[in-house]
C-alpha cells in the first residue's frame, strides 16, 4: 500500500486541476506530519492493512497446519505462538483500530459538517502511538513469538511460559491509549463541531454508533492497560498479584482481562453497525427504519458490554449467581442487536434496493451477524457453555462476529467510501466478485468449526483426533477461498488509485453531507460550513439537497 | 466478583498439581472449574491427622460449600472462623486441634527449652533484634512435619533474606518425649540443604517439657492432641511470624509458603527495619488477609476508584459539553 500515496500524488489531474486534500502537499512529511483527519486516516488504512496481511498470514498457516491431525507444517509451539499472533495483532491491531481509525477519522468530520477533528495533533499523535505499539509487537514477533494466546492468561503468561511476553505486553498497554485518545477525540468532536442545524437526532448512525464505541474506548482500554502493566509487574518483579505460587489470584486477571475484553467486541462491532446503517440506507434509498431505536440501541449495547464480562468466565469458578447475573445480562445484549437487525430489514422492506458492492457486504452483515448473535445465545447459556467452553464453537462464534460482523462492515464501508476518499471508482464487477467470494469462503471457512466445536475438538491445539479430518479440511479450504477474496479488493483498489474512472462528489446518489462535498474533499472538507436542515436519510421525500451553504 | 473466595480452593488445588507449567491455556482453565466457593472456604487448615489416616473432611464439614475440591484435607472452619475444630460432627481425636489467630499478642519469652546441644537456652534470646519464623513440629513425625519443614526450607531457599541475618528460624517440637538428638539430627540436614552461611546462628532446633510447650502452643494457639493408639499426634499444620519483640505478627496455614508472601510478612514483621523501598511500595498496594493467611492486592479497590474517577471526568465533559453547545460559529439559517 506503500505506493497507494505516491501514485495518487504523481497523478495530478491534468484536467481541470483542482486542490483537494491529496495533492494540496507532496512529500513524505507532508504525511507523516499531517494533521489532516482525512490523511491520517489513511496513515491508519496502510497501517492497519500491513497488520491485516501479517495476522492473515499467521491464521493461514494455522489452517494450513490443521491439514492434517498430525500437524502438517509447524511445531505445536510454533503453533502456539502463531494462534497468539493472530489474536493480537487482529483484535488489537486490526479490529480495534479499523473501522474507527480508518472510517471514523475519516468521515467522522466530514458527516457533521467538520473542517477536522477537535484535537488534530493529538489525533496525529494517537497514530503514532498506534505504530510504536505496533511496531514493539512486530519485535516481539521476530525476536520468537510469544505464545500465551492474545487472552495473556495469568499465571501461564506471568510464570511459566519463556516468550516474550513482556514486549507484546507492552505493545497491548501502549495500543491502549492511542485507543482512548482517539474516542475523546471523537467524543469531543461530535459533541463541539457539529454543523449549525445538525442536531443529535439528524446525525447519521454511523456518528451515534461511533460515539458510542468512543466511550467505551475510554472506559474499557484503561483496564487492559493497568492489567497489562501488573502482567508485566508480576513476570519482571514477582510481585504477587495473579500467579497463586507468589500469592496472587489467577481469577483476578481474568476479571480484569474480561471487564475490558467484552467491550472490546462491542468497540470492534459498534462502528461496523454503523456503517451498515448507512449502506442500508443508501442502497435502499430509505431512511433508516426506526432510527431513535436503531440509535439508542448502540447506546444500550455500549452499557450492557460491561456487564457481561462473566461470560467468559463460567467455568473459572465464580460463584453461580454471577453466572446467573451475567448469563442473563449476555442475552440481553441480544435485544438490542436484534432491534438493529430488525430494523436494517425493515428498511430494506419497500425500499428500492440495489446490490452494488458494498451493499453486499451489508447484506452479507446482516446474515452473518445473525448467526454470530444467535451462537452467541447458546454461550450465553450456563449449562451449554459448559459443554461448549474452550471448543471450536466459540471459535466459530466470536469469528462470525467478528469477521462475518466487524470486518464484512469494514469492508463494506471501504468500498462505499472509497470514491469519496480516492475519487476514483473501482470496477464494481471485481467487487461484487470479491465481496460474493468473502461470504462463501467465509461460511465454509467458520461453518464447520461450529460442528468441529458442538463435536467436542478443543480449541487452541495443534493437532486433533483423525476423525475430526474431514471437517477440518473443509475449513481450510474455505480459508483459502476467504483469502482470495481478501487480496482481490488489494488489488482492484490499488489499480482504481490510478486506472479509475472519476467518481464524483457522489457517485451512489446518497445523503450524508460527505457527499456534497468534492471528492476527494478539499483540505477543510467543504467550501462553506453546511447548514443542516433536514433529518438524516431523507430519501425520497426532497429528490435535491436540501443543505444549503451560508457564510 | 468471587476473587478472593476463589482464592483458596485454587492454593490448595495448585498445591496437588504435580507440574502445572505443562497446563496448557485450555487445559488449566478446565482445571479451574468448579471451584466456586464462599470465602468462608478459604481459609485452608489444612488439618490432617498425622497417622496418615484420610478423614475425608470436605464432604461432612464444608457445608456451606457446595462443591468440593479439596478431598482429604481442606475444611472450612465456618463457625466463628476460630480456625479450631470444634463442631458435634468433627472425630473426637480432632476436636480442638487447629490454630487460632491470636495476632498482636506477646509470646512469653522466659520460657526455657534446650538447644540441639541440650544446652538450656531462654526463648527470649532469639528475639530482640530480627523477626522469628517458628515452626511447630515434632522430630519422629511419619509425615506432615517433615512435609511442612522440608516446605519451608523451599521458601527460605527461595528467599533474598538470608536465615541468621534479616530473620531467624525457631523450629520447636512439641512432642516433650524429642531429645536434642534428634533436634541435632534435624538441624544437620537441614542446614546442610539451606546450604547458606551464618544460617548455624540462626536456624534453631528446640526440644522442651511439656508445660513450656503447651505455655508456648498455647500463646500462639497452636492447638494438637495426642493419640494414645496410634502414638502419635493430630495437629495443624503452618508457621507463625513473630516480631522481633516476641509478638504475633502473621500466621501462614498448610504447606506451601509462597516466598514473596513471606518476605512481606518478614518485612512487615521487622517492623520495616529489613527489606527495600519496592517492599515498602507493595506492602502500601498490599493488605494482609488474615482469613487466607496472605497478603491480597487491592486492585479490585483501585480499580473501582479508578473507573469512577474516570467515569466521573467523562460525565464532567460531557455534561460541560453539552451544556456548552457547539463551538462552530452558529450561522444563520
Amino acid at each position: 500500500m506503500g505506493t497507494v500515496t505516491t501514485t495518487t500524488l504523481q497523478q495530478p489531474q491534468a484536467e481541470e486541476y483542482r486542490v483537494h486534500y491529496l495533492n494540496a502537499k507532496y512529500g513524505i512529511k507532508s504525511w507523516l506530519l499531517t494533521t489532516d483527519h482525512k490523511r491520517i486516516a489513511w496513515l491508519y488504512l496502510v497501517s492497519t492493512t500491513f497488520f491485516f496481511v501479517i495476522g492473515g498470514v499467521a491464521a493461514a498457516m494455522m489452517r494450513l497446519n490443521l491439514v492434517s491431525p498430525q500437524g502438517a507444517i509447524v511445531q505445536p509451539e510454533t503453533y502456539n505462538k502463531l494462534f497468539t499472533i493472530h489474536g493480537t495483532i487482529m483484535i488489537f491491531f486490526f479490529l480495534a483500530p479499523a473501522v474507527p481509525t480508518v472510517l471514523g477519522n475519516f468521515l467522522i468530520p466530514m458527516m457533521i459538517g467538520a473542517r477536522d477533528v477537535a484535537f488534530p495533533r493529538l489525533n496525529l499523535l494517537s497514530w503514532y502511538i498506534f505504530i510504536t505499539a505496533g511496531m514493539i509487537f512486530i519485535y516481539s514477533v521476530i525476536a520468537g513469538g510469544v505464545d500465551t494466546g492474545w487472552t495473556f492468561y495469568t499465571p501461564l503468561s506471568t510464570s511459566y511460559v519463556n516468550t516474550h511476553v513482556i514486549s507484546a505486553a507492552m505493545a497491548v498497554f501502549i495500543s491502549g491509549f492511542s485507543s482512548i485518545l482517539t474516542g475523546l477525540n471523537f467524543v469531543v468532536t461530535i459533541h463541539k463541531m457539529r454543523a449549525p442545524g445538525l442536531t443529535w437526532f439528524r446525525l447519521p448512525l454511523f456518528i451515534w454508533s461511533m460515539y458510542a464505541a468512543s466511550l467505551i474506548f475510554i472506559l474499557a482500554m484503561p483496564v487492559i492497560a493497568i492489567t497489562m502493566v501488573l502482567v508485566m509487574l508480576e513476570r519482571l518483579f514477582h510481585v504477587g498479584i495473579f500467579d497463586p505460587a507468589l500469592g496472587g489470584d489467577p481469577i483476578l486477571f481474568q476479571h480484569l482481562f474480561w471487564f475490558f475484553g467484552h467491550p472490546e467486541v462491542y468497540i470492534l462491532v459498534l462502528p461496523a453497525m454503523g456503517v451498515i446503517s448507512e449502506l442500508i440506507a443508501a442502497f435502499s434509498r430509505r431512511r433508516v427504519f426506526g432510527y431513535g431505536f436503531v440509535g439508542f440501541s448502540s447506546f444500550a449495547i455500549a452499557v450492557l458490554s460491561f456487564l457481561v464480562w462473566g461470560h467468559h468466565m463460567f467455568v473459572s469458578g465464580q460463584s453461580v449467581y454471577a453466572g446467573i447475573f451475567f448469563s442473563a445480562m449476555s442475552m440481553a445484549v441480544a435485544i438490542p442487536s436484534a432491534v438493529k437487525v430488525f430494523n436494517w430489514t425493515a428498511t430494506l422492506y419497500k425500499g428500492s434496493v440495489s446490490y452494488e458492492a458494498p451493499m453486499l457486504y451489508a447484506l452479507g452483515f446482516i446474515g452473518l451477524f445473525t448467526i454470530g448473535g444467535l451462537t452467541g445465545v447458546f454461550l450465553a447459556s450456563l449449562g451449554l457453555d459448559v459443554f461448549l467452553h474452550d471448543t471450536y464453537f466459540v471459535i466459530a462464534h466470536f469469528h462470525f462476529i467478528m469477521v462475518g460482523g466487524a470486518v464484512m462492515g469494514y469492508m463494506g464501508g471501504l468500498h462505499y467510501w472509497w470514491p469519496k476518499m480516492t475519487g476514483k471508482l473501482y470496477p464494481d464487477y471485481w467487487a461484487r466478485l470479491a465481496a460474493c467470494i468473502i461470504f462463501i469462503g467465509f461460511v465454509l471457512t467458520f461453518g464447520p468449526q461450529f460442528i468441529l466445536g458442538f463435536e467436542g475438538l478443543p480449541r487452541r491445539y495443534a493437532m486433533y483426533p483423525p476423525n475430526f479430518q474431514f471437517l477440518n479440511i473443509m475449513s481450510s479450504a474455505g480459508a483459502s477461498i476467504l483469502a482470495v477474496g481478501y487480496i482481490m479488493p488489494l488489488f482492484y483498489l490499488v489499480w482504481s488509485l490510478k486506472y479509475g474512472p472519476e467518481a464524483g462528489p457522489n457517485p451512489w446518489g446518497a445523503k450524508g453531507l460527505e457527499w456534497e462535498t468534492a471528492s476527494p474533499p478539499p483540505v477543510h472538507n467543504f467550501d462553506k460550513t453546511p447548514v443542516v436542515t433536514e433529518e438524516a436519510y431523507a430519501y425520497g421525500a426532497h429528490p435535491a439537497p436540501v443543505t444549503t451553504a451560508a457564510s | 466478583m468471587q476473587t478472593d473466595s476463589d482464592r483458596g480452593g485454587w492454593i490448595f488445588n495448585r498445591a496437588r498439581e504435580s507440574n502445572p507449567s505443562l497446563a496448557r491455556p485450555s487445559l488449566a482453565l478446565r482445571q479451574r472449574r468448579g471451584q466456586s466457593r464462599p470465602r468462608v472456604i478459604s481459609l485452608l487448615l489444612a488439618v490432617i491427622f498425622c497417622c496418615g489416616a484420610a478423614w475425608d473432611v470436605p464432604a461432612a464439614l464444608a457445608d456451606t460449600s457446595s462443591s468440593s475440591t479439596l478431598p482429604g484435607g481442606g475444611l472450612s472452619p465456618a463457625a466463628g472462623r476460630t480456625g479450631t475444630l470444634n463442631s458435634k460432627r468433627v472425630p473426637a481425636l480432632l476436636r480442638g486441634v487447629g490454630i487460632d489467630q491470636r495476632l498482636n499478642q506477646q509470646v512469653p519469652l522466659d520460657l526455657v527449652f534446650r538447644d540441639a546441644s541440650g544446652k538450656p537456652v531462654r526463648l527470649g534470646d532469639y528475639f530482640g533484634s530480627k523477626p522469628v519464623i517458628l515452626s511447630l513440629i515434632y522430630f519422629n513425625c511419619p509425615n506432615l512435619c517433615t512435609m511442612e519443614e522440608n516446605d519451608l526450607l523451599q521458601s527460605l531457599r527461595l528467599l533474598k533474606f538470608d536465615v541468621g541475618k534479616q530473620f531467624d528460624v525457631v523450629t520447636l517440637s512439641f512432642n516433650p518425649h524429642d531429645t536434642p538428638e534428634m533436634a541435632a539430627n534435624k538441624r544437620a540436614i537441614y542446614l546442610g540443604l539451606y546450604g547458606r552461611k551464618g544460617a548455624e546462628n540462626g536456624w534453631h532446633f528446640l526440644t522442651g517439657d511439656e508445660a513450656s510447650i503447651r505455655a508456648l502452643t498455647d500463646a500462639v494457639g497452636f492447638h494438637y492432641r495426642y493419640d494414645p493408639n496410634t502414638q502419635l499426634y493430630a495437629h495443624a499444620v503452618g508457621i507463625i511470624i513473630l516480631t522481633p519483640q516476641g509478638r504475633i505478627s502473621r500466621y501462614f496455614y498448610g504447606l506451601q509458603y509462597p516466598a514473596g508472601d513471606l518476605r512481606l510478612a518478614l518485612v512487615q514483621a521487622s517492623n520495616d527495619k529489613i527489606g527495600s523501598p519496592v517492599d515498602q511500595l507493595i506492602l502500601y498496594c498490599c493488605q494482609y488477609d488474615p482469613a487466607t493467611g496472605k497478603y491480597d492486592w487491592i486492585v479490585h479497590r483501585v480499580l473501582m476508584l479508578g473507573a469512577g474517577v474516570t467515569i466521573l471526568c467523562l460525565g464532567i465533559l460531557i455534561l460541560v459539553m453539552v451544556r456548552g453547545g457547539r463551538s462552530h460559529p452558529q450561522a444563520s439559517v
